[in-house]
């Protein structure tokens, strides 16, 4: 009876944790009408709020690259600055950004916050750099219009995608491989004894792995350029204003690099919640719910990445583009 | 093993349905167009054509006239009238977004007529006007009042009326006619819709966010 409550509280504390996952989760490409018709609940309001807000800062911002690239005044470029980091705020909690692959990666195989938090500003980073180096060589050096230039990042996004599944798909193998016979709760307490070996300990190689893990993680992530930042950049060449858009995308990262780590945050705490009540128990969940976790998220990383690489090839048809 | 294999996949359908059932909404404005119509009568007192004019904003603006030749400050003069061409020729599918209805019944609208692409430099933004004809003239006479949305459904695209005069009247005879603009509370909008209208393509989304003009014509004006 006892092992079937704490089973219970394990469940409902794995299902907070997916709910930083849930949370982060609003790109994926659905099938039309399978949404019940049902007033929106109370966050789901406050959610799209943010994207009209992100959208009034976006437009904001084009007035505002303009006068700082025609006035070049201190108070305009202050303007862009501010608008473009708040901009990256909101924009962060709209679509793309890494925020479903940080969290389920960090459900899967993280629990330092320090990290989590370091992983959210490092594929924020990557993702401006992606931006500019695209915008940067393709529209600035071999001079594709506009539409070109637009044009080709769904296929620098569908590169960023493969890598996303692949990510996943190697947490599940190692969810599956490591997860025969005995749990892996006890590994992080041996961390300490071993910290002046001098050959790799069985920790330290993990943590190697781990360090690869979350490399191969911001590659993935950060592959895919921050749409609002191409948006802003492509705006700024047609202004002859390339660096001033370059800065801006860069501030944008800074804002969008802060929601991710809020969530990186959020989903390290549910984790470790857990985890520490799986250690107090004795239920046949408790030696299971590392793998477990890790299968998990690595599942919904690569159905996550499927999913994007699918939702590529359908775009919106509008009769002005 | 077996039991652990159940835990797995319960742990994979739970993460699922929680992310797949919390998805919020991804459609929102890319195109921000601000508009001014222009209603032209007959003779006869009669609304027979909306002259709109559509100001892009400089996002779009800039992506439209990429790559043209410009010279002293404006885009060539061919260059503007065939992207106008082309704009309204892909616009009619959609009806040009246009929406006229006459004491509550559906009012068809024509071919729109004299397109016209103008540039402005100061501002960097590209502007669209062109008449739209209505086929049969409408009287808003008595309190049958004709009512105007020009929306994109899909909300790709939003489309709002500027600040300083949004609407004239134009052409014959109008006296006793005006038009009122009803703009509705974008963020109650935003926060009372339900889920479907973001994830069914065919809610007509961006209705909710469009502007009604009504006009109204007589001594008796409501």
């Amino acid at each position: 009876m006892k092992r079937r409550a704490c089973a219970a509280l394990l469940l409902t504390l794995v299902i907070c944790a997916c709910g930083s996952v849930a949370w982060a989760q609003n790109t994926l490409p659905m099938p039309a009408g399978t949404s019940p018709a049902e007033a929106p609940g109370m966050f789901s309001g406050i959610m799209r709020y943010i994207m009209a807000m992100q959208q009034d800062y976006y437009r904001s911002m084009a007035g505002a690259l303009r006068a700082v690239n025609l006035q070049g005044s201190a108070a305009a470029a202050w303007t862009l600055a501010s608008l473009s980091f708040l901009y990256g705020i909101f924009h962060a909690a709209g679509p793309g950004h890494g925020k479903v692959v940080v969290a389920s990666y960090i459900l899967a195989d993280e629990r330092e916050v320090r990290r989590g938090i370091l992983v959210a500003f490092l594929s924020a980073l990557a993702q401006a750099v992606t931006a500019i180096t695209a915008v940067g060589l393709l529209s600035l050096i071999l001079g594709l219009t506009h539409r070109t230039t637009a044009g080709a990042v769904p296929y620098i996004e569908r590169a960023s995608f493969v890598l996303i599944a692949c990510l996943g798909a190697w947490l599940i193998w190692r969810a599956v491989r490591g997860g025969h016979g005995h749990g892996h709760s006890h590994d992080h307490h041996h961390d300490h004894a071993h910290e002046h070996a001098h050959l790799p300990t069985p920790a330290e190689l993990k943590k190697a792995k781990g360090f690869r893990e979350m490399a191969a993680m911001i590659l993935s992530v950060g592959l895919r350029p921050c749409s609002g930042a191409v948006l802003v950049l492509l705006f700024a060449v047609t202004q002859g204003a390339f660096l001033i858009g370059a800065a801006s995308a860069l501030i944008m990262s800074l804002g969008t690099a802060i929601t991710v780590s809020v969530l990186a945050v959020l989903t390290v705490f549910s984790k470790n919640a857990a985890l520490a009540i799986a250690r107090r128990t004795d239920s046949p969940w408790a030696a299971r719910i590392e793998p477990i976790l890790m299968a998990g998220g690595g599942a919904v990383i690569l159905l996550f990445g499927v999913l994007l690489f699918a939702g590529t090839f359908t775009g919106p048809a509008s009769p002005l583009l | 093993m077996q039991s652990w294999w159940k835990q797995f996949l319960v742990s994979v359908a739970v993460m699922g349905v929680v992310a797949l059932s919390a998805q919020p909404s991804m459609a929102h404005p890319h195109v921000f167009i601000d508009m001014k119509t222009a209603f032209r009568f007959d003779d006869e007192g009669r609304l027979d054509a909306l002259r709109v004019t559509w100001i892009f904003d400089e996002f779009y603006s800039a992506y439209a006239v990429d790559g043209a030749p410009k010279t002293n400050g404006t885009y060539d003069e061919k260059y503007l009238a065939a992207l106008a061409e082309e704009n309204l020729k892909n616009l009619a599918e959609w009806n040009y977004f246009a929406e006229v209805k006459a004491g509550g019944a559906p009012v068809e609208t024509g071919e729109a007529l004299d397109g016209l692409s103008t540039w402005d430099e100061e501002a960097g933004r590209l502007s669209l006007t062109f008449t739209l004809p209505l086929k049969v003239p409408q009287a808003a006479l008595d309190g049958a009042t004709v009512n105007v949305r020009i929306f994109d459904p899909s909300y790709y695209i939003t489309i709002d009326y500027v600040s300083d005069d949004p609407v004239s009247l134009a052409g014959g005879q109008h006296q006793g006619c005006s038009v009122a603009i009803a703009v509705p509370e974008v963020e109650q909008v935003w926060t009372s819709l339900p889920e479907i209208a973001f994830t069914n393509p065919d809610s007509q989304l961006g209705a909710n966010f469009a502007s009604t003009a009504t006009l109204s014509c007589g001594p008796e004006k409501s």
